[in-house]
């Protein structure tokens, strides 16, 4: 009798059984669900961490510059030339990306940086690219020692849009 | 009771598995977002790293502004700080003068951010150009650095070697640079512009997708519209609490100069208490004859100690403005410091030399020659002659020290009135010093007569005594 009261019976442990089923299942689809969404997120947030790099580096190459040559004042273009510290004449233009395009289905761009040494030839380390699928680029001069860049970043977790107001710090030799 | 007993094997498993579900939710969310928010910190490092050294630059400039070029912080020896709190990391300053330049200083931060170093340089130009006062300061060369290469004061400094050969490179560039920016902004494609800089063709792009404004701009100069941005959807705001205007931290303020202002005032101050208390002490004298010389006494004593006060005072401002001459940045503020500081020397000699003044005449008034001559020993005139050559010898060192400081200011450019003026202190001062070695003379003479009439009348009194013991015998 004893025995018999302080025991589980079949359907107790069955009912706890499935409970702990259910919950289970349900709380696993909440993780996945969550790690799901938290993954699309962080791959956003890594996107904008790898477009903020690159533009880092375009606004530390701008920074480090003495003049605008292109766009002149006012003006917007898909380019820009500018001198840099040691008054080298560096452009940042766009190119189109065939690979990248055909895998997003979509045109995207090279952002490239070439510089001039006055060497009068064309050298492969005078050029750099600065990132591989550009959507747009805008560059829009201020002023003669600052321009406004506009960019977007594509991948084929979505687009990020940057945007920067850079001075040329360099601005001695003008006066 | 019986039936509760028997649920007791329910309770323990579905407290368990509620407590695995509810631990294991909040150490995902919290360590998955912890992961974004690294993420988005470490993007943010580089802009925030940027505005914390530009802001220890622009404290630098603000104080060459508020203290002038002359009197900037780092004028005789570079200018250091280290772990400048701001913005939830830390920041190392140094400043000094650029070598070989005038007017230039080289200005180093290194900045720690979450656990990132960077160094940026600036070196600044000053330019004394009082018609446009908010455009002093150019920046004549900025740089990304290795921190590592962060300066230490008053050691051979690599990264100046290196901005040095840069400032070159750009001196030795700029007639071609010139010549090809001419041509550059004449030119419209992309692709000339390449080519004229001599870089790589630009590749053409395929067919596969529709035309965008990008593709027309490679082969044509063609309008570019502004670019549209969508609105934020929540405001962007840095969680650091950032500098509280209320309140701002003590290190805000360290940066100082040589305060040229702080320094007159201080001369003034100190030599014109040095007089007022000298003739508060003669006044004490003067209303309660002897009996005063207890207060007479303190009050001289802090009268000295002022006098001393102001002959640092001065010596101090005259160095000052020495190297503050010397690194004038045009010969009208060279001159505008000669004649401030001079003016402000006079001044303090000007209160010297009439607590000198004052002393001489409460002497002659109440202790000069008719006290001399109202003295009937030769050991009273003796121990006024002790006094009065203590106070000659006195006055011999200050007459010196003043002329001294009179030297000191004599190449200095000074109005005809300042110059008269000095003239004058100086001669009041000599005149004084003379009449007091004249007292000292008169009374070493009245000290020799009435010894000498003394000793007769000791003689005629031996004599006299002499006589009358022979009488006697």
């Amino acid at each position: 009798m004893k025995r018999l009261v302080s025991g589980t019976t079949l359907v107790e442990i069955l009912v706890v059984i499935a409970l702990i089923g259910l919950i289970g299942v349900a709380g696993m689809r909440f993780f996945t669900s969550v790690n799901t969404s938290q993954k699309a997120f962080s791959q956003q947030a890594i996107l904008q961490m790898e477009s903020r790099k690159a533009f880092d580096q375009i606004i530390d190459q701008i920074r480090e510059g003495t003049d605008v040559i292109r766009p002149a004042t006012g003006e917007t273009l898909h380019y820009m030339v500018f001198r840099d510290l040691i008054n080298q004449v560096n452009m940042l233009y766009l190119e189109p990306n065939k690979e990248e395009s055909n895998r997003l289905k979509q045109r995207v761009y090279r952002l490239i940086s070439y510089c001039n040494d006055f060497s009068g030839l064309y050298k492969k380390e005078n050029e750099k690219i600065l990132h591989n699928s550009i959507k747009q680029v805008r560059f829009s001069s201020l002023s003669p020692s600052s321009v406004q860049v506009n960019a977007t970043v594509v991948s084929d977790k979505g687009e990020y849009q940057f945007l920067a107001h850079v001075g040329l710090l360099n601005v001695g030799g003008i006066e | 009771m019986k039936p509760s007993k028997s649920r007791q094997g329910m309770a323990l498993p579905f407290t368990i598995v509620a407590m695995v579900v509810v631990i294991g939710f909040i150490m995902t969310m919290s360590r998955l977002n912890q992961g974004v928010k690294t993420q988005i910190f470490h993007t943010n490092n580089h802009q925030l790293s940027f505005l914390m050294a530009y802001s220890a630059l622009s404290r630098v400039c603000a104080k060459i502004h508020a203290f002038s070029w002359a009197s900037r912080p780092f004028a005789a020896a570079p200018y250091a700080e280290n772990k400048v709190s701001l913005q939830g990391g830390h920041y190392d300053l140094l400043v000094e003068n650029s070598k070989n330049r005038e007017f230039q200083a080289d200005v180093y931060v290194r900045t720690h951010l979450a656990g990132i170093s960077r160094m940026y340089f600036w070196r600044v130009r000053f330019n004394d150009d009082l018609l446009d006062v908010s455009n002093q300061i150019f920046v004549e060369a900025f740089l990304n650095g290795d921190p590592k290469d962060f300066p230490v004061a008053g050691k051979a400094n690599p990264f100046a070697k290196k901005v040095e050969d840069l400032l070159a490179q750009r001196a030795a560039n700029q007639k071609q640079s010139d010549l090809l920016a001419r041509e550059v902004i004449k030119l419209k494609k992309p692709n000339d512009i390449i080519k004229e800089l001599n870089g790589r063709p630009i590749e053409a792009p395929d067919g596969s997708f529709p035309p965008t404004p990008e593709d027309l701009a490679l082969v044509a100069r063609v309008p570019v519209p502004l670019p549209e941005m969508p609105t934020l959807p929540v405001a962007e705001k840095p969680d650091a609490a950032g500098p509280n205007p209320a309140r701002p931290p003590s290190s805000y303020d360290s940066i100082v100069g040589v305060d040229m202002n702080a320094k007159m005032k201080s001369v003034l101050s100190s030599s014109e208490t040095a007089n007022k208390l000298n003739d508060e002490a003669w006044k004490k004298i003067e209303e309660l004859g002897s009996a005063g010389i207890g207060e007479y006494q303190v009050l001289a004593d802090k009268a000295a100690e002022s006098r001393e006060a102001a002959h640092k005072d001065m010596s101090d401002l005259i160095k000052s403005a020495q190297t503050g001459i010397e690194d004038a940045p045009s010969t009208g503020a060279a001159r505008a410091i000669e004649e401030m500081v001079s003016q402000t020397v006079v001044a303090g000699i000007q209160n010297l030399s009439g607590l000198i003044g004052r002393t001489m005449e409460q002497l002659e008034d109440n202790a000069g020659m008719e006290y001399l001559d109202s003295l009937p020993t030769a050991e009273h005139v003796a121990k006024l002659l002790n006094d009065w050559e203590g106070y000659l010898g006195h006055l011999n060192t200050e007459v010196e020290r003043l002329n001294s400081l009179a030297s000191e200011i004599g190449g200095f450019h000074k109005s005809a009135e300042v110059e008269e003026a000095l003239a004058k202190a100086l001669q009041s001062a000599q005149e004084n010093r003379d009449k007091m070695a004249e007292h000292v003379e008169a009374t070493k003479k009245r000290l020799e007569e009435l010894i000498k009439k003394e000793e007769e009348e000791a003689d005629q009194q031996q004599q006299q005594e002499q006589e009358g013991t022979g009488d006697g015998a």
